[in-house]
């Protein structure tokens, strides 16, 4: 290696690990020194200067000629701003950030290096020196810069294994979770393995169509402690395969959707390639073990758990052992660092597909839209023989990545063989925060063959919130306040919030709230609070139009019947509950009724008259059905009062011992307003749209849709004891029923109130009532994943909340000091207005040792100094005694107060927190002063830097994933001279005469090629970066006017200027630009 | 004779159904009776041609709202209400309206801005010119308060709507016919309820043939400027915003009738 033609033999021995480490100490990632360099621009033009690399991450040329011994000094003693060391000479790179290194033949064996810097990566730089050590120096700071990210929230993205990997070294590994379940994977041969037929095959969820030898399959699922999984054959117990939890993203794991394979249990597991291509992260190594390791094509699974609850103790278990998806800094503390979550529902109303060309015009043609991501479609409408099918359906996705593309793919139902595809719309992230989506829009649709021609257009809408998460140490000292603070004056500051700022929804703010109380256990409390709240109001105007001898009769007759944050919460809550309940005890009835599909109409003028004359007791016979119908619903319900679960029952309880303080004696009005909440707002609303609720697949025809709303109004008058006639007259007859179950409904409301003793037994197999096997469990699990029970992400309420709480502070505080504006503008789920914040930033606020800035502590107000303390409002910031001791269970009224006040300012604390995390993940990263000095962080980093075949320097910080074959480290610890680094080129061999001029576009060319091959739709532009997000497209993203500008432009449906306009967001989620961090490599 | 189809539209409680029934049937319902849906039927007569009329009176709880698409796609006017004591139930309508032009897919929708229960005087909180502004922010929208209590202005809102379909079903025929003037000649134009436009336009500003005098939308609307002069500055005088003062309401109400406006 080192046959050098130069006499200096010790200037030519190879590098090594100590010198690495030794230049980063000695330099601090700064060098100084003469080099010959020349532009890509002009590589005919060498020159040599005096470069300097500085403190803070820049690459000067200071051509006063400095002695670079000299320097040496005062580099060392001057490190304490970015700038001071030389103040002259001018800045070549401002950022050597993520720079890319390419080594390059050289006329000697010292190499010349290839610079590539700036946002797109199209900079470059060619240097040379002369002295083997100092171009280790040069090179030792240069890889150091490369190895810390440039600017944009989402170049943080960092990948390490979760702590419940971490955690469990050493330990026996423990059997966590065991079920029976069906798996859809690849066939075990000469086992005996009963293959299920009757179950759908999940075609829609696999690139590959090509699945002879996979299917369904009962098998023995177990978790372990380590973080496999086995399946094992259910009658013996030999094991089938195994897979590797940890090597799977959090991303990889996923619930699928009811709609995919008409089952709410289904977990996927599986290394999404185009999800690992967009991150840039290897997909090279699988998560399968033992023989099948690297042998399918599509290392995925599905797995069907026999109920709903298994499927979520799993999803939790399942995620805690994944790779978690976070934004941070090097060397930062683990409480700093964020998570996103990327929240949106995607509506498809209905398409105009009139222009679609059809095979067999005769053929009534059928369609169906499919909303995919990272190639597998996760969502599916029904098929509707319609060439203007109307759909109404909407998909949750809760994200914690930004999503490159998603895209919905109108199909066609083909008889015989596959389905075709005949329009598609691409929705960006971008799209997804645009307001103008959020309401219902036509987007034209475009043949996937020639995307110049327009099919028709679909009407879509798209709820999304997007928002950053801290981790859960950041949550605890607000959780202790909360479980004593004020509930009264919390919905105060809710109320206020709301009737201020109109931007608010209701229905996000009272769902905020409900998850927040639930999972802090004041639901209860906090209920009480809104209804006790909500009646006062109403009594006070009751009061004053009794003190003025007017009627309050209006104001009796709409109780409850708005929407409010009681009456929202309630409705959530009901149906979280009573899901259930409601499927297993009408479910059944209600798809009967479906089935069964006979008209029930008893309105005469909506019966043809030719109908009317010639069977005259039509109504009769209708009305006679129609009847039997609500009567055997109402049986349902009248005798499963037991089973309607106890924590609604508990609430109709509370609820009418309340309203009884204020409408004593009004009995009608008490029983009004019980209906009001568990008839109006819980039973009916199933009962006229099962399929909204999912108790059915596909939606209802008009007969069945007419049958079920007569009986969904027969119900309600019953609940409310008020006879049919003054509206409808030809309801007169359904009277009767009314009035024939007039005593079971006051027993019913009396058993469900509580009132009366409840002797019903209970009929139904609820899953509630089954305990779950959580106590092994919950010291494995992460606990930042959602709690599991109903799957509430529980810090992103807590932040939702936060804001709220943070809000209705600067609202009561309205200080027009610009500095008190903590969160002004934060509202609720907005990343609009983090990115705001984030792009604002002032470079000059990033200073270097700004990374250390927080230790783990709990006490927030420690972290943050005096400077933000004067933007608190509360002074009397003592020790916090109250906080201690973790739970209070009879507060005295000074303490709740106390609680009270500092749940206001942890908030704002916290607020404050996530706005700075924000804005320093934003810029450009910095090394930190404690890592300058660490020799074990070096010696890490080394083993970080790896190399290709043509010398280019790649540094790989997710260490959690292991790297490509093609990659090698430059300190192979396999080697021999394990830590030396071949850097210096063998000039004994005949890799071929790379002069500078000839070779200048080899580098950087040769990383984008092989990279876009390895794309595997091949319609992403691996070389933008992410981090323009945080510069041009938070334009797009902060609404200034241009959401007019698209609106204008989506009129004119028919010329395609919309997918122009987002031509260019599509690029904007990709960090592959360069190799700086990450890498990307296909078999 | 033609059939159009009218849906009522707004919050629980805002008093759609009493609206409903007072304009149908006459009669003032007092009960507390939610809505799921209801349906009704009413032949009226404007300008002398005879309308068959199909009401839809919805549910204002949100967990019925899935079926409000079906609604909107089936209907050809709205009407969409609030109440003067129900700040929310105002913003409700913002989103809805939204919806209803989204889902017709075209911006003039026959619709009305309906504040019901004016005649509460000491609960209001929305004033008229809230109503206003929010009828010139939706492009002058026709606006009325109206109280199904008191029948007032109950009859004017379902007419303002008939009149506005009537209204864009000769544009689009005018449309349809500038575009086949070669092909078809006249006789199709005929098909108008109202025979030719010139008929419509001189009865929108002449010769109520009601027997009531017509009474305006609070606003402007699409018509000429005659009332927000008139209304607008003797409104400031007249009521002072939220803060009910106890002023005889019986006092105002005459006073506001001269004006053309019920109160
Ligand atoms: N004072 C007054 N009360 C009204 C008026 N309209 C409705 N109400 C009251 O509001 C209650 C609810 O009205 P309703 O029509 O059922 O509301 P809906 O849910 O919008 O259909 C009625 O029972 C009446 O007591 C009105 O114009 N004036
Ligand atoms: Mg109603």
């Amino acid at each position: 290696m080192n046959t050098s033609t130069d006499n200096r033999n010790d200037q030519m021995r190879p590098f090594s690990l100590n010198d690495f480490r030794g230049n980063i100490i000695k330099m601090k990632g700064r060098f100084i020194g003469k080099v010959r360099w020349c532009r890509e621009q002009s590589p005919q033009i060498w020159q040599t200067d005096c470069l300097e690399i500085t403190s803070a991450g820049a690459l000067k040329n200071v051509n006063n000629s400095v002695d670079s011994v000299s320097m040496d000094n005062t580099v060392m003693s001057s490190t304490s701003t970015n700038d001071a060391s030389s103040s002259s000479g001018y800045i070549m790179v401002a950022h050597l950030q993520q720079c890319t290194i390419k080594l390059i033949r050289w006329e000697n064996s010292i190499p010349t290096c290839e610079l590539g810097f700036g946002e797109s990566g199209t900079g470059k730089i060619y240097t040379q020196l002369s002295d083997a050590s100092k171009f280790y120096e040069f090179f030792s700071a240069l890889t150091w810069w490369s190895s810390y990210r440039a600017k944009g929230l989402f170049n943080k993205l960092t990948l390490n294994k979760s702590e419940c990997v971490k955690q469990q070294s050493g330990e026996k590994i423990a059997n966590l979770l065991v079920c029976q379940l069906n798996v859809f994977g690849p066939i075990v041969r000469n086992k005996n393995i009963q293959i299920i037929d009757n179950l759908e095959k999940p075609d829609l969820l696999f690139k590959e169509k090509n699945m002879e030898a996979w299917g369904w399959f009962p098998s023995m699922g177990v978790l372990k402690s380590n973080g496999t999984m086995d399946f094992l054959l259910q009658n013996d117990g030999t094991l089938l395969y195994s897979v590797d939890i940890t090597k799977l993203l959090r991303s990889e794991i996923r619930a699928l959707d009811y709609s995919l394979l008409m089952n709410d249990s289904c977990l996927f597991l599986g290394i999404l390639s185009s999800l690992r291509n967009q991150l840039s992260v290897s997909t090279e190594n699988g998560f399968f073990l033992g023989y099948l390791k690297n042998r399918l094509a599509d290392e995925q699974l599905i797995l069907r758990f026999p109920l709903k609850i298994d499927q979520e103790d799993w999803f939790i278990a399942l995620k805690s052992f994944a790779i978690p998806e976070r934004f941070s800094l090097i060397a930062s503390d683990s409480s700093n660092s964020l998570r996103l979550s990327n929240k949106f529902d995607i509506g498809i109303l209905e398409a105009d597909l009139e222009a679609v060309e059809l095979d067999a015009p005769n053929e009534k043609p059928a369609f169906y839209s499919l909303v995919s991501m990272w190639d597998h479609a996760w969502a599916k409408t029904p098929i509707i023989s319609n060439t203007k099918p109307f759909w109404r359906e909407e998909f949750n996705f809760h994200e914690s990545l930004l999503v490159e593309s998603i895209y919905i793919q109108i199909m066609q139902k083909v008889r015989r063989g596959m389905d075709k595809m005949v329009g598609l719309v691409k929705i960006t992230q971008a799209m997804l925060s645009d307001p103008v989506f959020q309401k219902e829009t036509r987007v034209p649709l475009y043949l996937t063959s020639n995307p110049s021609f327009q099919v028709g257009t679909i009407c879509i809408k798209i709820n999304s919130t997007a928002n950053f998460v801290l981790p859960p140490t950041n949550y605890a000292k607000l959780e202790r306040f909360l479980s004593i603070a004020s509930l009264p004056k919390i919905a105060n500051d809710v109320y206020k919030v709301l009737e201020v700022n109109h931007s608010l929804k209701l229905e996000e703010v009272s769902s905020t709230c409900l998850d927040v109380f639930q999972l802090n256990e004041r639901l209860d409390e906090w209920f009480q609070t809104l209804i006790e709240r909500e009646l006062s109001t109403i009594n006070k105007s009751i009061y004053k139009n009794s003190h003025k001898n007017l009627t309050s009769s209006h104001i009796y007759n709409s109780l409850f019947r708005g929407n409010s944050i009681m009456t929202k919460t309630t409705e959530k809550y009901f149906f979280r509950i009573g899901n259930e309940y409601l499927n297993k005890s009408i479910g059944a009835i209600l798809r009967e009724i479906i089935d069964d599909g006979k008209s029930c109409e008893i309105d005469p003028s909506r019966i043809s008259k030719e109908v009317l004359s010639t069977d005259s007791s039509i109504i009769k016979q209708n009305r006679k059905r129609l009847i039997t119908w609500v009567k055997k619903i109402w049986k349902l319900i009248y005798s499963t009062s037991n089973d309607l679960p106890p924590e609604i029952r508990s609430y109709l309880k509370s609820f009418r011992m309340s309203l009884e303080k204020v409408c004593a004696g009004d009995e009608s009005t008490i029983l009004n307003c019980i209906s009001g909440i568990l008839f109006l707002r819980f039973f009916c609303p199933v009962i006229l749209n099962p399929k909204l609720f999912k108790f059915t697949e596909h939606h209802l025809n008009d007969t069945t849709r007419r049958t079920l709303t007569l009986l969904s109004k027969t119900l309600m008058n019953l609940s409310t004891l008020t006879l049919f006639g003054k509206k409808e007259p030809w309801m007169i007859d359904i009277n009767s029923f009314i009035e024939g179950h007039k005593s079971e409904l006051l027993t019913y409301v009396d058993r469900v109130t509580d009132r009366k003793l409840d002797f019903s037994t209970k009929t139904l197999k609820l899953q509630s009532g089954i305990t779950r096997p959580k106590l092994l469990m919950s010291n494995f699990l992460s606990k930042e994943l959602q709690s599991s029970s109903y799957l509430i992400d529980k810090y992103l309420k807590e932040t939702e909340f936060i804001y709220l709480l943070n809000m209705a502070d600067n609202i009561s505080h309205k200080n027009s000091d610009n500095q008190n504006c903590i969160s002004q503008d934060l509202s609720i789920n907005d990343i609009t207005s983090f990115l705001k914040n984030a792009s604002s930033l002032d470079q000059k606020n990033a200073q270097i040792g700004e990374l250390e800035f927080e230790k783990l502590t709990e006490n927030n107000t420690e972290i943050f100094g005096k400077d933000l303390l004067q933007y608190l409002v509360l002074n009397d910031i003592e020790d916090d005694e109250a906080g201690k001791n973790s739970r209070i269970l009879d507060p005295t009224s000074d303490e709740v107060e106390y609680s009270t006040k500092q749940l206001l300012q942890e908030s704002s604390l916290l607020c404050y927190k996530l706005q700075r995390l924000i804005k320093v993940l934003s810029d450009y990263e910095y090394p930190s002063e404690v890592i300058l000095r660490d020799e074990a962080y070096l010696s890490l980093l080394a083993k970080q830097i790896y190399f290709t075949k043509d010398k280019r320097i790649y540094i790989c910080r997710n260490n959690s994933l292991t790297s490509p074959k093609e990659y090698f480290n430059l300190f192979d610890s396999s080697l021999p001279n394990q830590d030396v680094a071949p850097l210096l080129f063998d000039s004994s061999s005949d890799s071929g005469n790379f002069s500078i001029p000839s070779s200048r576009c080899s580098g950087s060319e040769n990383v984008r090629t092989d990279g876009s091959k390895n794309y595997i739709s091949g319609n992403s532009n691996p070389s933008r970066s992410l981090s323009r997000l945080t510069s041009t497209k938070i334009s797009r993203f902060i609404r200034v006017g241009s959401s007019n500008n698209i609106k204008g432009q989506l009129k004119q449906k028919s010329d395609g200027v919309r997918k122009e306009d987002y031509a260019d967001s599509r690029t904007v989620n990709n960090t592959s630009r360069k190799s700086g961090m990450f890498w990307f490599m296909r078999k | 004779m033609r059939d159009y189809k009218l849906v009522v539209l707004g919050a629980g409680g805002v008093g759609k159904s009493c609206l409903t029934v007072q304009f149908v049937q006459g009669v003032y319902l007092d009960t507390y009776d939610p809505t799921i849906e209801d349906s009704y039927r009413k032949t009226i007569e404007i300008d002398n041609k005879v309308f068959d009329l199909e009401i839809l009176d919805t549910a204002g709880v949100a967990q019925f709202t899935a079926m409000r698409e079906l609604y909107i796609k089936s209907g050809m006017g709205f009407l969409l209400v609030y109440s003067v004591t129900d700040q929310r139930s105002l913003d409700e309508l913002m989103e809805l309206r939204e919806q209803v032009l989204r889902i017709k897919d075209s911006d003039k929708v026959p619709m009305v801005l309906v504040g019901n229960k004016a005649d509460l005087t000491d609960e209001r909180v929305i004033s008229v010119e809230d109503g206003i502004e929010i009828s010139s922010k939706w492009g002058k929208v026709p606006f009325y308060e109206t109280s199904a209590l008191l029948r007032s202005n109950v009859d004017e809102v379902f007419v303002d709507v008939v009149r506005q379909i009537i209204r864009n079903e000769m544009e689009n025929v005018v449309k349809s016919d500038a575009r086949n003037q070669s092909t078809k000649s006249s006789p199709s134009t005929s098909v108008g309820p109202n025979g030719n436009i010139a008929s419509t336009e001189n009865s929108k500003k002449s010769s109520p043939t009601t027997d009531k005098p017509r009474s305006k939308p609070l606003n402007t609307s699409r018509r000429p400027t005659e009332t927000v002069k008139t209304t607008l500055p003797k409104r400031s005088t007249n009521s002072p915003g939220k803060s009910s003062s106890p002023v005889s309401s019986k006092q105002k109400k005459k006073k506001k009738r001269n004006l053309c406006v019920i109160f």
